[in-house]
């Protein structure tokens, strides 16, 4: 029957056990067991008749395995398939190319808003027909012009505005919050 | 862009052609019919090509090949129905319908090796077709490629100490699927 428990009465180092060992001995026949772990399963099989078959069976096995033909395919499935990958490659970009194409799009179309709204950013709009003459201007119309604008066209930003022929810039407001015109 | 795309297909070509026959080894004793391999070793080369650009050059390339036949596979066999297996333990069934003996090797008597293989080849793919593919992976690489544990495990995806276990589960697998035809 096989040991599944043992220990040496009277001695400090239990002999491994069966089942701890038996897991051990695929990497016992391929030499890959640390030098601690060949010591333990080299004492366990000394005194294990069972062990020591398993590793017959086990190197049996992997002799079984090792020795298995070799199939091999015709020489066309490497002609055919070499040539339907070459003719993917002359079909398509490379997935790197895509990435690449995609970028620069993105970065076109990015180039192409900072443009459109840097345009729009400098667009002049009169706030007052030309016959009229302001002298003062409250800011926060300015802010509801803005609004209103934003409202019609969300791209279109306005820094400068011309009032009656002249040009006012945020520099131009006074100290009272008013808006000179020169 | 295109010549440097046809300059790779180039490359990648003389590579496959440079390790085909372990290519399609793995790829046979995976699936277990040349049919079924051809596919996945297929497959396997258009996702190895796409990936190419990524392929450092001075590596293993055939070890590269099989990480992603490793994934291929494994996606493969998770999508299928399971296939038939047909059970190593009892007879065979001849046209007549009677049920013959199975050949028994024995390997203790030495037999010639080139015909104990031809004998061993189809119950051999039969008990590993068995095999979870995981466990089927590790012991084709290990036992029929020959690759050590570090480089098994390179490939698997899984540390050492799995690699280890999962060909020791293999193996015992494999020894009880074929005890109606090796005598140890």
């Amino acid at each position: 029957m096989r040991r599944l428990f043992s220990t040496r009465i009277g001695t400090r180092n239990p002999i491994m056990l069966c089942e701890r060992c038996n897991s051990r001995l695929s990497a016992y026949v391929d030499g890959t067991l640390t030098s601690a772990e060949l010591r333990q399963v080299n004492a366990h099989l000394a005194s294990c008749r069972r062990c020591r078959e398993d590793v017959q069976e086990i190197q049996a096995i992997r002799r079984v395995l090792r020795s298995m033909p070799e199939h091999e395919a015709p020489a066309a499935f490497w002609d055919d398939t070499l040539r339907m990958i070459r003719s993917r490659a002359r079909r398509k970009p490379a997935p790197f190319a895509y990435a690449r194409i995609a970028g620069t799009a993105v970065a076109a179309l990015a180039l192409a808003i900072i443009l459109f709204v840097n345009s729009a950013d400098r667009q002049v709009i009169d706030v007052a027909p030309a016959h009229e003459r302001l002298l003062t201007i409250n800011p926060l119309s300015l802010v509801s012009l803005h609004a209103r604008e934003r409202g019609r066209s969300p791209l279109v930003d306005i820094a400068k505005v011309r009032i009656a022929g002249s040009e006012a810039e945020a520099g131009d407001l006074a100290d009272d919050g008013r808006f000179d015109v020169k | 862009m295109l010549f440097r795309r046809e300059n790779s297909a180039d490359r990648f070509e003389s590579l496959v052609r440079e390790h085909q026959r372990p290519i399609y080894r793995v790829a046979y004793r995976l699936c277990g019919s040349a049919e079924e391999a051809e596919d996945l070793v297929q497959e396997t080369l258009i996702e190895a090509f796409e990936s190419f650009p990524r392929f450092r050059e001075g590596t293993h390339f055939d070890r590269w090949v099989f990480r992603i036949m490793r994934n291929t596979f494994i996606d493969g066999v998770r999508r299928k129905p399971r296939a038939h297996i047909e059970s190593l333990d009892t007879g065979i069934l001849d046209k007549s319908g009677e049920m013959l003996a199975r050949e028994i090797v024995d390997l203790a008597s030495a037999p010639d090796t080139e015909m104990m293989a031809r004998t061993l080849d189809e119950p051999v793919q039969n008990a590993l077709d068995t095999l979870p593919p995981e466990f089927k992976l590790v012991v084709v690489l290990a036992d029929i490629e020959g690759m050590s544990y570090e480089e098994v495990s390179r490939v698997a995806g899984c540390p050492v100490g799995t690699v280890r276990s999962r060909l020791h589960r293999g193996r015992a697998i494999l020894k009880d699927k074929l005890k109606n035809y090796v005598r140890f």
